[in-house]
């Protein structure tokens, strides 16, 4: 294979993960949080989660970029040190992060209002403080569409164009994912190249969805109702 | 010896406050009333699933909630077995591991689990359930499995609501039984919540009758039900119920045993009751509920009567419930009284007062055998 081609993998494959990766606890913390508790500005603070869903990722792409911007909110200048963000891997897994937030906290949340409360109060009366009987029953109860949310969050990191273009560029060897890598191929007439990279997402794409397929089927009994 | 529950606790359910003060050593106290009646919610402030609720709740020596001091001890932390309604079972355990689930607990109290797990199995007849996932199991089955996580979980009190009101009749008459052998076998202080007289009647030792949110009678069961403040809360009638057990037939006894009727009597005494149906081959021990409108009452001994249950009886009390009476009659020292109720029309005519020996008269029929065993031969 190409070694290009591996090269652009592997990126691609990192930058998703690490965006997923970084994302998952803090997601899985807010995604139970909006699905257990009333609070003042609950809406308001869905809806911003909602953003990225409903924005062009070039709108996220240049807000991210402003941020991390030299003069920006987190910039060298306002932080006295450079985060190495803008055109760097790092600042593909925020752009892909962002992008996949909103899915990730979405599907995770619909599993969490899935599980009944008085289940996870069963388990306290059982013995179990509240941080055990989420991870000891609430997470289990729920781990399809936890899983479910993995994978989204991460296929959506990995398709990720827009605004990772726009804050990371499409540096060959540095910042060149799979998204541009194509866009590039084929503006740039290189037919065969684009042709490999895009069956490599395709194939990427599939293994991603059927794996998350497995893992949320084990062990899940029929429910007679 | 039980340990005492001393519970005096308000909270405030949407337009209803709920205000009850009780203390109770009995081994099973039941909390009685109409849906609405805040039974429920009483239970969840002992439980420690209100953090609302005010005032205090103690078992024995241990504080769980003295609003006063600012003492709320968390839920995980009161060693309570809990069975609601619904039975909640972890849906991606199998029934086994939901059993297991209070493990942990058990340890924790010096309680070995696998000898409970094994008797509770084996009062429960879930052997055959528990290595079956939850899905496939039935409402009933579920409610056993549910029994037993908590009975297995170290518990220093039990706390039952509503275990029964998810089944259907037929199927709540079948758990009864077992409901009376958990009683017998676990000698951990029971909260029962019930709106059924019955189940009431079948299993406590005392009883609280709660309306709107307060307490309206405390005492013996048969003294509550027959409360006229309680009666026109609860829907159903006045039923007395008692334990039974097999009379032997003796070898040379005339005659093959009934289809329709079968000889027992009260469990410990020489009171015999003819009642209704055929016991199934082996149960030893039942129940048999006789509704007080089925009691009749003579003064004389009734001859050439078709009734098989003809009764010695003492008038324990006699309660005027608008036109109606309802008559307490003592037929064993040990066992409940068996209550009638007559119109106070008949009462008068009869001149019944209290302590005046009578015979009450119940026909077979109206001795409905509850559920299927409180005991079974070996």
């Amino acid at each position: 294979m190409n070694p290009d081609v591996v090269g652009i993998v592997f990126l691609t494959l990192k930058v998703a993960s690490v965006a997923t990766l970084v994302a998952a606890a803090p997601c899985i913390a807010l995604a139970y949080w909006l699905a257990r508790f009333d609070f003042v500005g609950k809406n308001a603070l869905a809806a911003l989660l909602g953003m990225p869903l409903v924005l062009p990722p070039t709108v996220v792409g240049v807000l991210l970029l402003r941020l991390f911007a030299t003069d920006g909110w987190l910039g060298p200048r306002s932080l006295g040190l450079d985060l190495g963000v803008v055109l760097t891997w790092r600042g593909a897994a925020i752009a892909s992060m962002v992008m996949s937030v909103p899915l990730f906290v979405r599907t995770a949340r619909v599993a969490f209002e899935g599980v009944d409360p008085a289940l996870e109060r069963m388990a306290r009366t059982l013995g179990y403080g509240p941080l055990e009987a989420f991870f000891r029953f609430t997470l289990p109860m729920a781990r399809r569409g936890v899983v479910a949310a993995f994978v989204l969050g991460f296929t959506r990191a990995l398709g990720e164009y827009g605004a990772t273009v726009t804050v990371a560029g499409s540096i060959a060897g540095q910042t060149r994912t799979l998204a541009s890598a194509i866009t590039s191929a084929d503006q740039g007439g290189n037919a065969a190249e684009a042709r490999v990279l895009i069956l490599t997402s395709l194939g990427l794409g599939f293994f991603a969805v059927w794996a998350a397929e497995r893992l949320a089927a084990t062990r899940n009994e029929p429910r007679r109702t | 010896m039980t340990e005492t529950l001393d519970c005096s606790v308000s909270t405030t359910l949407g337009r209803l406050v709920l205000e009850a003060t009780f203390v109770t050593s009995y081994q099973v106290t039941g909390i009685f009333g109409p849906s609405g009646a805040g039974k429920s919610s009483l239970l969840e402030c002992i439980i420690g699933l209100r953090r609302d609720a005010q005032g205090h709740v103690k078992l024995g020596g241990t504080s769980w909630l003295d609003s006063e001091r600012r003492t709320f001890v968390r839920p995980e932390l009161r060693d309570i077995g809990y069975v609601p309604q619904a039975g909640l079972l972890f849906p991606h355990l199998s029934a086994r591991e939901n059993v297991a689930v209070g493990r942990r607990r058990a340890i924790r109290r010096g309680i070995d689990f696998d000898r409970t797990f094994a008797t509770a199995v084996d009062v429960l007849e879930i052997g055959s359930l528990v290595d079956q996932p939850i899905g496939v199991l039935s409402g009933g089955e579920r409610q056993r499995v549910a029994l037993a996580r908590a009975l297995c979980s170290g518990p220093r009190l039990l706390v039952l609501d509503e275990p029964l009101a998810s089944l259907d009749v037929g199927l709540q008459r079948k758990l009864l039984p077992y409901l009376r052998r958990v009683r017998e076998e676990f000698a951990v202080p029971m909260l029962l919540v019930s709106h059924s007289p019955l189940e009431i009647q079948a299993l406590c030792d005392h009883v609280i009758a709660l309306r709107e949110g307060k307490i309206v009678s405390t005492g013996l069961p048969a003294d509550v039900l027959s409360d006229a403040r309680v009666l026109r809360a609860s829907g159903d009638g006045v039923r007395s119920v008692f334990a039974i057990e097999r009379v032997p037939v003796a070898a040379n006894d005339r005659g093959a045993p009934s289809e329709v009727r079968t000889r027992t009597r009260l469990v410990g005494s020489s009171v015999e009751l003819v009642v209704k149906g055929r016991l199934d081959a082996g149960v030893t021990r039942t129940l048999v509920g006789i509704a007080a409108e089925a009691v009749m009452i003579s003064t004389e001994e009734p001859r050439g009567i078709s009734a098989a249950n003809v009764l010695p009886a003492r008038i324990a009390s006699l309660r005027p419930q608008g036109d109606h009476v309802i008559v307490h009659l003592a037929i064993d020292p040990a066992h409940p009284p068996l209550i009638a109720e007559l119109t106070a029309e008949s009462s008068e005519r009869l001149g019944l007062v209290e302590n005046r020996s009578v015979f009450a008269v119940v026909k077979a029929s109206s001795c409905e055998v509850l559920g299927a065993t409180l005991e079974r031969e070996p």
